[in-house]
């Protein structure tokens, strides 16, 4: 039945209300007012019908009116708090004339439910539903009445409405019912609608009554009463052809005149923001826009990017290689050669000392020296001065006095090195240290000079 | 579908979610849309800039080096640095004839890849070290004199492996020089 709302009908708003087993609709542009259709159907689709924005009108002869003669808030709670009547009424509405007038409108659950019942069967999923009574605002229009203090009378059925207008604007509607078991219509006239006509000065200040004569049995006998028989002078009938004629003509009327600023409807329901088509194709555009541009922008970027690229290429084109190869630092360092390393090896040697094994590795940056001494000195600026010449870091230097007993064989582990494939390691670090006991006599203290760190072994 | 749309009905205008659902499978077909170009569209040119990238990053990162090793003068290696195994007996000869009293316990000369001894960090065709391990019997200074001789006959161009010098049973001392010269 529906996919989607069309771009023509986006800002339309249908106004419905259910009279029977019709609906009266009319369609209005929002912004315009201008009326698009009206409707009088059975069909279950209604052409030109907003079905997104429907507001849906409760029949207003089915409503009670309170007439309010204080300031009326507009809020729900407060009203049925305030009003008893209304506590357990299934709908209520305010109207708000003035600071210190108002009206309160409210059906009961049957009436509502009959209501909004029409409404599913007829396809309408109404956005809000507020009071009938409003369409009477479209009274004069309709009849192109263009009096200050205008009166209607209305009916229907065995009901009758009495709407009071000052200025074009509706002030006032009263509601009256006939029951034929208490009274006879003629009373009904007599003890209820003049007592009413009376009360607002209507045979005093000659204020007009436009009697509606639409074809339904309780006007006939109205307009019978007060037009031919009591002879009221300011009553003047109006004739329309049917009851839905008049109310689709008041719905249009009103609709155009967009009168609902001061009307509270307690029957709200979600409303899902409509995204207008204009605005969804002008957003896809921009989006696929945008997205052409980020590609637009993204090839440029590493355009300019192989173009700098290719720019600092031509800086190095001028490098010119004559060599055949490049060593490593460590390379250079074997280079060097040991003359230094040899002096200090020598002159520097404590007097008390002598040496009996060194193990020099420059690819591997590895010193192990082991020897004895009569006494124990200080064999730190000796060691110093050694990594000094090799240019070595001094912090990993270490100096530990040992058994003299279990110096390393160093040229043995060597000489295995070079018979075997695989490399020898050497534990320096197995032999046990000796305390130094100064009462106790001793022929020689065992040390070792090293930079290997615990747990390393020397290689070859 | 009507009883969802009852459902719905109690809830929210239905006319008006199937409207923004509509709208909503849409906007998602144009992103999809623009995915699928991106992805085709982009995705190819980009990848051909990025290969064209990549290959002039690894050309510039190659020149860089190559004037980072142009600067490095200390460490290059010439043609005139590399000894053929001839000159390199020489200069072992040469070392041993300076010295007086000294027993040759061994003396061995293998070739080994420069690659191998981790000294070279870039060589322009695969070169070779020559690995020269001699092993003497005497005193320190034959050891020390040794040393002199082969490094005054080509200074810079023999790379110092180790020295071990082994006097624990003094007077008799042992010595062993290693040292490497890149092959001819």
């Amino acid at each position: 039945m529906f996919i989607t709302v069309f771009p023509k009908q986006e800002k339309n708003r249908s106004y419905a209300m259910f009279d029977g087993h019709c609906v009266c609709a009319v369609t209005c542009g929002l912004g315009t007012g201008e009326v698009v259709s009206l409707v009088h159907e059975e069909q279950a689709t209604i052409p030109n019908f907003a079905y997104h924005d429907t507001t849906v009108l409760l029949d207003p002869f089915q409503t009670h009116v309170t007439v309010v003669e204080e300031s009326l808030s507009l809020d729900e709670k407060k009203l049925r708090h305030s009003y008893q009547i209304l506590t357990h009424e299934a709908f209520i509405s305010a109207w708000r004339m003035s600071f210190d007038k108002g009206m309160l409108f409210s059906c009961d659950q049957n009436a509502m439910d009959f209501c909004m019942q029409s409404a599913f069967d007829a396809g309408l999923s109404p956005n809000m539903v507020l009071d009938g009574n409003l369409v009477w605002s479209g009274l004069p229009a309709f009849f192109e009445v263009k009096e200050d203090f205008p009166i209607f009378i209305v009916g229907r059925g065995k009901n009758v409405v009495v709407a009071f207008f000052s200025q074009g604007e509706l002030q006032e509607v009263d509601h009256f019912s006939w029951d034929e078991d208490v009274c006879d219509q003629a009373s009904f006239v007599l003890t209820e609608v003049i007592p009413c006509l009376q009360s607002h000065g209507v045979l005093d200040d000659d204020r007009t009554v436009y009697l509606v004569d639409n074809c339904e049995p309780v006007m006939k006998d109205l307009i019978d009463l007060i037009h031919d028989k009591l002879r009221i002078k300011q009553a003047s009938v109006l004739k329309v052809g049917r009851y839905v004629d008049l109310l689709l003509g008041c719905l249009s009327a009103w609709s155009r005149k967009n009168i609902v600023h001061d009307v509270h409807a307690y029957r709200s329901r979600r409303e899902l923001p409509l995204f207008a088509w204009r605005d969804v194709g002008i957003a896809l555009l921009l989006a696929s826009l945008l997205h052409v541009m980020y590609i637009w922008y993204t090839v440029r970027s590493e355009n300019v990017y192989l173009y700098s690229l290719r720019e600092d290429l031509t800086q190095y084109d001028s490098v010119k290689s004559d060599y055949i190869g490049v060593l490593n630092h460590q390379a250079h360092s074997m280079r060097l050669g040991l003359e230094s390393f040899f002096s200090s090896l020598t002159c520097s040697l404590p007097r008390e000392v002598w040496l009996t094994g060194m193990v020099l590795q420059l690819d591997k940056q590895k010193l192990f020296i082991q020897g004895q001494t009569r006494t124990k000195i200080n064999l730190h600026d000796y060691s110093d001065s050694l990594v000094h010449a090799l240019k070595w870091s001094s912090e990993d230097m270490s100096v530990f006095f040992v058994d003299p007993l279990a110096m390393m064989n160093v040229m043995e582990s060597k000489k295995q090195g070079l018979k075997e494939d695989q490399a020898v390691a050497l534990d320096v670090f197995q032999m046990k240290n000796t305390p130094y006991i100064p009462t106790q006599r001793l022929d020689s203290l065992g040390f070792q000079i090293t930079n290997l760190k615990d747990g390393d072994k020397l290689l070859f | 579908m009507r009883k969802i749309l009852r459902l719905a009905n109690t809830y929210t205008n239905v006319y008006r979610l199937m409207d923004f659902l509509v709208k909503v499978v849409l906007v998602l077909l144009a992103f999809y849309f623009n995915w699928f170009a991106n992805e085709y569209w982009l995705g190819k040119t980009l990848e051909v800039q990025k290969k064209q990238v990549n290959a002039l990053q690894q050309t510039l990162q190659r020149k860089i080096q190559l004037q980072n090793r142009a600067s490095q003068v200390d460490l290059h290696i010439h043609e005139g640095d590399r000894l053929s195994k001839r000159a390199l007996h020489d200069v072992v000869k040469t070392g041993l004839a300076t010295i007086d009293n000294v027993d040759i316990v061994s003396s061995n000369i293998e070739k080994v890849s420069a690659k191998d001894t981790g000294l070279v960090s870039y060589e322009s065709f695969p070169m070779d070290f020559y690995e020269v391990n001699v092993l003497l019997r005497g005193r320190f200074q034959d050891i020390e004199n040794f040393y002199y001789a082969v490094n005054q006959s080509y200074p810079h161009v023999i790379f110092w492996k180790d020295v071990v010098v082994d006097a624990s049973k003094y007077p008799q001392t042992l010595g062993a020089i290693s040292f490497y010269v890149l092959a001819k």
